[in-house]
């Protein structure tokens, strides 16, 4: 597997303009949203990939378009998966991810409880 | 009690670290499995006037391979490609975020094994496919619905242990 052509990285510096300040936080807030397939540790606002550039580029157009915060986001996840997203919605799979501290914290505490019960004065 | 507690988390929590060494998460599910080929209009490689759309993905089976001459990885897939007997599959070939004549120069010296080249200059066609690195690989059923998805080369194993037996289940 391989990213795109490093050449074109030149254009992470591309300057978006908006008209107003309100598609501008829009643009903000849904590239921080947003994480980048190609470098996972990076959302889209920050990822200087090729793809990330694409993206932006096309979330920039849709926000200029006045598309709503979830068509966006829709958007993105129907191509991408919600593997993108950095809070998945909660389905039969991600139950675990979201269900999985609330278990871990009811076992911690009872495990200290006995812990407390059973340890000698 | 005293000791199956303590046994039983850490019991958990191996497996769960277990399985962490097994993941790979540089090869995402694709959302489009079972959905139809998104709508798009493309030029071929070869004529810049020849507009292909969606619809070239009915009645066969297709095996579409997302590749660019830039990626260094596709050119040892493009040597599995060639090794496969001509007219064993229908493969068509999606040339991602690419120069014309740079493909065009390269395949003209290394052999051509796509029956049919699509042109995504700008990536579009790719990005309604989720594509997000070269080269990739989708098997499409003969009603246009996108089945598989591999990401990266394919090669013989490969082949004949994940591709294969879905392109024949699909017969």
């Amino acid at each position: 597997m391989e990213t795109l052509k490093p050449v074109e990285i030149k254009e992470a510096t591309n300057v978006y303009i908006f008209s107003n300040s309100k598609s501008q936080d829009l643009f903000t807030k849904v590239t921080k949203e947003l994480r980048c397939s190609v470098c996972q540790n990076q959302s889209l606002a920050d990822s200087a990939a090729p793809l990330a550039i694409d993206l932006r580029q096309a979330i920039y157009e849709q926000v200029n378009r006045n598309v709503s915060e979830q068509e966006i986001i829709e958007f993105v996840t129907s191509r991408y998966g919600n593997f993108v997203l950095y809070q998945p919605p909660l389905t039969l799979q991600t139950a675990l991810l979201w269900g999985g501290p609330l278990v871990l914290l009811i076992l911690g505490c009872y495990v200290i409880t006995r812990f407390f019960q059973s340890s000698p004065k | 009690m005293r000791f199956l507690l303590p046994f039983l988390i850490f019991s958990l929590l191996a497996f769960f670290l277990w399985r962490g060494l097994s993941l790979n998460n540089k090869v995402l599910p694709s959302p489009l499995i079972g959905k139809k080929v998104p709508h798009f209009e493309l030029p071929t490689l070869q004529n810049p006037n020849e507009l292909i759309n969606q619809n070239i993905f009915q009645k066969t089976i297709t095996v579409l391979n997302v590749f660019a001459s830039w990626c260094v990885i596709c050119q040892t897939e493009h040597r599995f490609w060639m090794d496969l007997p001509k007219g064993s599959i229908a493969l068509i070939g999606l040339n991602y975020h690419d120069v014309r004549e740079t493909v065009k120069h390269r395949l003209l010296q290394t052999g051509n094994p796509y029956q049919l080249i699509l042109f995504d200059e700008h990536g579009k066609l790719g990005m309604d496919l989720g594509v997000y690195g070269t080269p990739e690989t989708f098997i499409i059923d003969k009603k246009g619905i996108i089945r598989y998805r591999h990401v990266g080369a394919v090669n013989e194993l490969s082949w004949k242990n994940e591709l294969l037996p879905i392109i024949q289940s699909l017969e």
